[in-house]
């Protein structure tokens, strides 16, 4: 008992105690300011950079200001800086190969920074999954679909797979896939499906629609309108361009053909019999075929 | 300089009396605003397959039951006052025109061209807040003015081509006019094939007979062949008589020049 209150005055009282307090002071110190670094970055590169490079810049500004407080707060309390470095050299290595699959992420991740495929707000397409990017992180990076899933995809999938990004470039080419009846006059249907293009104000008039013919396909002439429009119109111009193409092909009476088969027996067999008959009822039709 | 008709001027503050309905017709597109006890109703629709003759500005037509207007804007006031405004505006992004057939402009020669803007229009209702609605006359279609499909500008492309005589353009109440002249002062020919009208940075005046005009502009191509300066004059072309500014210029430039690379002008 005689030696506890002494102790305890040394503990509340102490060098150690007041060591603790400037550690805790410098640690909250170290947060507020971080806290208002990174803040400051964003009021005054918020309109100069993209948002993706502010969101790494308030990262990297918050991290290393931080990083820098507890080093000095470590210090406060007695820590040696090279023996903490030399512990958590040791302890990487240790890491590393305990988590070789978070190890890939990170550099992958630290890859993708530096190549930039893509930024937060963009439309990706990976593999099949279509969405907005909510976020690049360290590990993974967060997609929203278009069905409102929110989909984690890791850093070392994105290194590997063919990326899509939908939004890099303004205007985008949308091709009409469509075909005619062989007996259309393909000069003609080349003039309606201009039309069609001119009369949409959403399909831009540079770059110009283009037209190509496919080939000759199995019940029809195979036919490619390539229409270029605003990204922000993409989905109102396919959307409204198939509607005046057929409604174009009704007036102008151009047949989209049902596909067709020609049925032939052999050369060794009777030719199928086809009986032709006028007035028939259906129940007779029954009967006769 | 040659002659433009007459119309009588469209814009302008009106006011109308609770329950009351004005409605419009700017060519194709058909226009009526109504007032509430609190609020305001703005309908629109676009009418179409509309002649081209047909296509003038009238107030108070025989119009269409409100159930056929295909666009309804609502603006909540709460004690809605009984004035409004109506403005002709210009397209908030720059209108591409190209001339009918390309155009050769040898060293050293100088041409004026007039080209047609389409326009839109501004309703502002509710005094108070100074809500305002805009919509265009004839929707344009978009086009893209730029070296590849990723570097460069949506505009808008404007379906009149640029004229050499003032009397080749239709007279239209809904449209713009502008003059713009060109020098060429390089060592060679320069070929006009599309030319680009920063419109956002232009404002519009009405002469006495109620024709719309923006400032003119002038652009020389410069020596070095590589870079035009447009210029953007204080008002339209003295020819047209006294004018008055209708709306002013939706991007306010200082010095109402530009510099640019040839082709960030001409295409």
């Amino acid at each position: 008992m005689d030696t506890f209150w002494p102790q305890v005055s040394e503990w509340l009282f102490g060098e150690r105690a007041f060591a603790v307090l400037r550690a805790l002071l410098l640690v909250l110190a170290g947060f507020v300011l971080a806290k208002f670094v990174s803040s400051s970055a964003l009021r005054l590169f918020g309109r100069q950079m993209s948002q993706h490079h502010l969101i790494l810049l308030k990262r990297l500004l918050f991290y290393t200001t931080l990083g820098l407080f507890l080093v000095s707060a470590l210090r406060e309390l007695g820590f040696k800086l090279s023996v903490l470095l030399g512990a958590a050299g040791i302890l990487t290595v240790a890491v590393g190969f305990a988590s070789q699959t978070s190890a890939s992420n990170i550099i992958s991740g630290l890859f993708l920074l530096g190549e930039r495929p893509f930024s937060v707000g963009d439309v990706v397409k990976i593999d099949n999954t279509m969405g907005e990017v909510l976020s690049i992180d360290l590990l993974s990076v967060k997609l929203k679909t278009y069905d409102n899933l929110f989909v984690r995809i890791p850093n070392e999938t994105l290194i590997k797979s063919e990326v899509t990004t939908l939004t890099r470039f303004p205007i985008r080419r949308f091709d009409l896939q469509i075909g005619v009846a062989y007996k259309e006059d393909i000069p003609h249907v080349n003039e309606v499906l201009l039309q069609v293009a001119d009369s949409n104000p959403l399909c831009l008039e540079e770059p110009a629609p283009a037209i190509i013919i496919q080939g000759f396909g199995e019940s029809s002439i195979n036919i490619q309108l390539s229409v270029w429009a605003a990204r922000s119109n993409f989905l109102a111009l396919k959307n409204s361009i198939y509607i005046d193409t057929k409604a174009a092909f009704d007036q102008a009476g151009i047949e989209i053909p049902y596909p067709h088969r020609t049925i032939y027996a052999g050369s060794q067999s009777d030719p199928i019999a086809v009986r032709v008959t006028r007035g028939a009822s259906p129940e007779q039709e029954a009967d006769l075929s | 300089m040659q002659t433009q008709s007459a119309f009588t001027p469209w814009w302008g503050d009106f006011s109308l009396d609770i329950g009351d309905t004005m409605h419009w017709h700017f060519g194709a597109l058909e226009l009526s605003l109504q007032r509430l006890r609190s609020e305001w109703q703005v309908r629109s629709r676009t009418i179409a397959g509309l002649p081209e003759e047909g296509r003038q500005v009238s107030m108070n037509p025989e119009a269409s039951p409100l159930s056929h207007y295909s666009r309804l804007e609502r603006c909540i006031c709460h004690s809605s006052s009984r004035h409004f405004r109506l403005l002709p505006v210009l397209a908030d992004r720059a209108v591409v025109t190209r001339p009918s057939t390309p155009v050769h402009l040898p060293r050293g020669e100088k041409v004026t061209l007039y080209v047609s803007s389409p326009l839109w229009i501004r309703a502002v209702v509710c005094a108070t807040a100074e809500w305002s609605l805009e919509m265009p006359v004839i929707v344009p279609s978009d086009t893209w003015f730029g070296a590849s499909t990723y570097d460069g500008e949506l505009c808008y492309a404007a379906r009149t081509g640029a004229r050499l005589y003032l009397d080749d353009i239709a007279p239209r109440a809904h449209r713009a006019l502008t003059q713009v002249s060109i020098h060429n002062k390089g060592d060679d020919t320069l070929l006009l094939e599309r030319l680009k009208l920063p419109v956002p940075f232009l404002s519009l005046y009405a002469t006495e007979n109620g024709v719309l005009w923006t400032e003119s502009l002038s652009i020389v191509r410069e020596q070095d062949m590589s870079t035009a300066t447009l210029q953007i004059q204080r008002s339209p072309p003295d020819t047209v008589g006294a004018v008055m500014l209708i709306s002013p210029a939706r991007v306010h430039m200082e010095k109402g020049i530009f510099v640019r690379a040839l082709n960030a002008m001409f295409g």
